[in-house]
């Protein structure tokens, strides 16, 4: 078994072992049920006391065979808005790129994704719209914010 | 080069016939090492942590101490005969030999000489072992050099020879502060004890740690360690075919411990001793606590 393979399988054991509230991750199931451990489904809640709680926010994960040594690829779904979110939904994060360590655990990511949240970067913006209504308009950007909670809570329900 | 120099001096491969005997005895006497450590260990694994193998223990912690206080005579007198050698071919290639270096080959050679004894003491020692793959003609040589050295350097050498005790028997009381030996106690004591045996690790002895967690999850394969190693400039544990496998082409490579800057350097990583055991001890007590459970099963 490769590295990536060896530490996944020990990621999701730890992960179902012991994960912070709210949260969850599980790989992706293949067609013959068998799991694919290179792509996890991540759900990450909105801290509470911040314009995000109530909404569970999705976040896909996408591990190639050079993790850990390279970080895994973290998106929302597209159109996410976030200051540091691309339209994509990838996620610009100092720890996802060059502040990338092989020790960071996918539940150190998942808190790291949970902070953002409230606690964008904007000297590094990924969304100039996010980035406009945060300096000019923070009443106009709290409410993206909360309709956008809304409609991940909205969501969870349907599931 | 006159005659009468070229003669007191012992020929090269006569000395590389010697260095070649050295990196025999080593290699036998490593195996050696390992033979007894094993035979301890298993020992103490069958029999537990019984009264009556104190005994044998100690026969066995003698061997041992033996073994390696050959090891370190060899190590020394492989390292006066290189010495000998650096200056034995010295002095074939410089046409000049002042009365200097003479010296300081005269010197040499009582070391070695020395060291010869001390060899053949210890090889008596250990006869049936080693008696049948050794090279004696290493003896041979010694003889030579006492004559050799009578002629370079007068009587009072050969009076020195005399009485001097150079052939003390073998110091293995020495060799109990060897990591080697302390090694080999600590490893038959975690067998059947589940605290670490103090008053051996003499390393942190400064160091007062009320209560300590040690991880024995690799932080890069998240199981748990496997033959763990510690990068020496930042301390963190590694299972050691993963971190290998880290370095790929790289002779350096940045810690991969978040929060750590330092780069670590392939060739300083060393085996965690340590760990490894905090890692067998803690493997051992979930082995029990497992058993355990399904006893209390099987009673129900």
């Amino acid at each position: 078994m490769s590295l990536a393979q060896t530490r996944l399988t020990e990621e999701r054991k730890a992960f179902r072992k012991d994960h912070p509230v709210g949260f969850h991750a599980r790989p992706e199931t293949n067609a013959d049920d068998s799991l694919n451990l290179l792509k996890w489904n991540c759900g990450i809640p909105g801290k509470p006391g911040t314009p995000w709680e109530g909404g569970i926010y999705e976040v896909i994960l996408t591990f190639k065979e050079d993790y850990p040594s390279k970080p895994p690829k973290c998106a929302f779904a597209k159109g996410f808005f976030h200051l540091n979110v691309f339209d994509s939904g990838d996620i610009c994060l100092s720890i996802l790129g060059g502040d990338w360590k092989p020790s960071i655990s996918i539940k150190a990511i998942l808190l790291g994704i949970q902070d953002l949240l409230d606690n964008p970067n904007p000297a590094s913006p990924a969304n100039s719209e996010a980035l406009h209504l945060w300096k000019n308009n923070k009443p106009a950007y709290l409410k993206r914010i909360k309709d956008q909670a809304k409609k991940y809570d909205a969501q969870r329900l349907l599931e | 080069m006159s005659q009468l120099q070229a003669d007191s001096l012992p020929q090269l491969t006569d000395v590389d016939k010697i260095l070649s005997n050295c990196e025999k005895l080593k290699k036998m006497l490593e195996k050696n090492e390992q033979s007894i450590k094993q035979a301890a260990l298993s020992l103490a694994n069958v029999l537990g942590d019984e009264p009556n193998i104190k005994e044998i223990m100690d026969s066995i912690d003698k061997s041992f101490l033996t073994t390696i206080a050959l090891e370190e005579a060899v190590n020394v007198y492989g390292g006066n005969a290189t010495h000998l050698k650096q200056h034995v071919e010295r002095a074939v290639r410089s046409p000049q030999i002042n009365d200097n270096n003479n010296n300081f080959n005269n010197n040499n050679n009582v070391e070695v000489s020395q060291s010869l004894d001390s060899i053949t003491n210890s090889s008596n020692m250990t006869n049936d072992t080693m008696n049948d793959e050794i090279d004696y003609e290493d003896i041979d040589i010694r003889g030579n050099l006492n004559s050799q050295d009578r002629i370079g350097m007068g009587e009072n050498l050969a009076d020195k020879y005399l009485k001097d005790d150079y052939k003390k028997p073998l110091n293995i009381e020495k060799q109990k502060s060897n990591s080697k030996y302390k090694d080999l106690k600590r490893e038959v004591h975690s067998v059947n004890h589940s605290t670490p045996l103090d008053g051996l690790n003499d390393e942190d002895e400064d160091l007062v740690v009320a209560s300590q967690t040690i991880s024995i999850i690799c932080p890069l394969s998240q199981g748990i360690l496997n033959e763990p190693v510690r990068a020496e400039i930042c301390g963190h544990v590694f299972s050691k075919n993963i971190i290998l496998q880290m370095f790929r082409n790289f002779a350096q490579i940045p810690c991969p411990i978040a929060g750590c800057g330092r780069q670590i350097n392939k060739n300083q990583l060393k085996r965690a001793i340590d760990i490894e055991e905090t890692v067998k001890r803690e493997l051992r007590k979930r082995e029990n606590q497992q058993r355990r459970n399904d006893e209390d099963i099987t009673e129900v």
